[in-house]
């Protein structure tokens, strides 16, 4: 309460929001807002037009489900993309994480999640109807599962794998030994995967 | 035989050891400090006086529910702002610089039920972080009765010792875990989707064969150290561990057993919809031991017998940790002085000055402790104030 007479209840507001968000806390959220109120011009005004923009032009992308300000989304809409390979993600952040990678020209597919029964998100919940879709095209040749190595994430490949079959090459991302591990600490499991996906030198 | 084993004084390996420990609204403590050297930590002092609590505060340096089995938020002090902070310097850590800063703690909004981790002044993604760098085992007087009753107990206690010495077995536990409540809750909904439960069994699947070839290995190794359990003057035991799925584990090995567990999951989906359990899988084995010197079952062994297997089983699992991760784990023993003879008290303080180990332990009284002497430090103990007696 002080807090908020102190600050003005706008102010305390501000702070609250963006304290809630993901890898921001009070503290952090203080110091952002104080840089906000003091930076009008330079901070305030653009971030009030970006966020302005990005609600008002924000759209999920029909095909992909992944999101953009263009519809299609410039990944489906980039004609130097290949369109018989796919690689189908959980969240947007995790599209992200692949194209900094800098190593896959294909196509993507959002889920919007993985299969949680503890959460009640279940097959409808997520965007599998649009991937079943897709996967009839016989252009394309392969669909790279890269959902995460999660107990929800790997029943979700594997749910989708048997609902894929016969369809195109399902894959998944390879699972071993991580760049700059030593064999001695790495966990059992691991190794026993990085053994059975070995490859010739 | 020889069985002074692998550890001359020179060849010890490193203890793990808690230089500070700071508590912030926990449990009865609203602020204590305390300062430790590397040997022994003797807790006395009046019931709720808040000894136990120490040691609940160091158990959440591993990854679950501590060592009373709480919820994170039922620690929060009566009075506080319903979160709880602890933290402490850990030396001796392989690969870690000495001291290393760890902290856990709870946000006091009641929405937010993880606790947070930090290792090295830098946020790790969850507890299990901690099993990396530390081991911890415990004891608790409510698992005096341990051999007598409740499996479920007896598997968890033997998942602790599995999860100290191999840290992937404890995410592998709660991936396994995960995936069955899953299961279940799909089994118990209407019209479950068949290709959603045949993704979810066969995670159980991949998962439940090395949870169980671990469980089997920790088993194999423990029993290679009784030799040293019976020098130190306690109870050998012999262990067994028996399920269905166990059973062909053994005969056909990893891969066939996986493929086995998911038919008979697929098969049994009506029964367990109705039980409302998993009726098959490494969850239902029975562990089990024999208290060797008498030849009789554990769980007819007296109380005093059954408490000294107990920690017998610890000392072997910590000389055991020493020399496969070259690192003597901390101990918690809460009351473990409680059904121990003269004689068994002073062969477990002898044990634990020859493994080197930290050791907390508690009781009300000192007197007790006396024959550890200057091998020890003793605290008093009360509510948000600790006092080095010696």
């Amino acid at each position: 309460m002080a807090e908020s007479a102190e600050r003005g209840a706008e102010i305390a507001r501000l702070i609250s929001l963006l304290a809630a968000l993901p890898g921001l806390g009070p503290r952090s959220a203080r110091r952002a807002v104080l840089h906000l109120i003091t930076r009008r011009e330079e901070s305030l005004k653009p971030l009030i037009t970006a966020l302005t923009r990005l609600d008002t032009e924000m759209r999920q992308c029909p095909q992909c489900g992944a999101i953009d300000i263009r519809v299609p989304c410039r990944i489906c809409a980039d004609p130097r993309r290949s369109g018989e390979i796919l690689c189908v993600v959980e969240h947007m952040g995790d599209l992200w994480a692949l194209e900094r990678a800098e190593a896959f020209r294909g196509r993507y597919h959002v889920l919007g999640g993985a299969l949680c029964a503890l959460d009640g998100i279940g097959p409808e919940d997520l965007n599998i109807a649009s991937l079943l879709e897709r996967a009839r095209n016989p252009e394309l040749r392969e669909i790279i599962l890269a959902t995460n190595a999660t107990v929800d994430g790997q029943t979700t490949a594997h749910y989708l794998a048997e609902k894929l079959s016969g369809m195109a090459t399902v894959s998944r991302l390879a699972r071993g030994v991580p760049i700059g591990s030593e064999l001695d600490y790495m966990d059992d499991g691991t190794l026993a995967d990085a053994l059975r996906q070995r490859r010739p030198f | 035989m020889a069985v002074s084993l692998s550890f001359s004084p020179s060849s010890r390996p490193d203890p793990l050891w808690l230089g500070r420990l700071g508590l912030w609204d926990f449990r009865p403590h609203a602020r204590l400090e305390m300062r430790m050297d590397q040997r022994p930590v003797i807790l006395n002092g009046e019931n709720g006086g808040g000894k136990t609590s120490l040691l609940e505060a160091i158990s959440f340096f591993a990854p679950g529910r501590g060592l009373r089995r709480a919820a994170s938020r039922e620690a929060a002090r009566h009075g506080g702002e319903g979160g709880w902070t602890v933290s402490a310097d850990l030396h001796g850590a392989p690969q870690a610089p000495s001291p290393l800063p760890l902290g856990t703690a709870l946000p006091p909004d009641p929405s937010r039920r993880a606790r947070k981790t930090r290792i090295g002044g830098k946020s790790a993604s969850s507890p299990l972080a901690f099993g990396e760098i530390l081991s911890l085992l415990w004891i608790t007087p409510s698992m005096d009765r341990l051999f007598a009753e409740g499996a479920k107990a007896r598997l968890r206690f033997l998942d602790r010792l599995a999860a100290a010495l191999h840290p992937d077995h404890a995410a592998r536990a709660a991936s396994y875990e995960r995936a069955k409540r899953q299961r279940q809750r799909l089994l118990e909904g209407r019209a479950p989707d068949k290709d959603w439960l045949d993704a979810l069994e066969d995670r159980m699947a991949e998962e439940a064969a090395q949870l169980a070839r671990t469980r089997a290995s920790l088993l194999e190794d423990l029993t290679r150290r009784m030799a040293f359990v019976r020098e130190t003057g306690f109870p050998t035991a012999r262990f067994s561990l028996e399920g269905d799925f166990e059973k062909i584990l053994a005969a056909e090995g990893g891969d066939k057993a996986a493929l086995w567990l998911k038919e008979r999951l697929r098969h049994q989906r009506r029964l367990d919809a109705h039980l409302r359990r998993a009726s098959v899988g490494p969850h239902r084995a029975r562990f089990s031991a024999c208290h060797l010197p008498s030849g009789t079952p554990a769980a007819l062994a007296s109380s005093g017998e059954q408490k000294a297997l107990l920690l017998g089983i610890l000392l072997a699992a910590a000389l055991l940790m020493g020399e496969r991760k070259k690192e003597a784990p901390l101990l918690l023993l809460d009351e473990a002085l409680v059904h121990l003879d003269k004689e068994r008290r002073e062969a477990l303080f002898r044990a634990m000055i020859t493994l080197g180990l930290q050791v907390w332990m508690t009781g009300t009284d000192a007197e007790p402790f006396a024959f550890l002497g200057a091998k020890a430090q003793f605290f008093s103990v009360a509510p948000g104030a600790i006092r080095r007696v010696s």
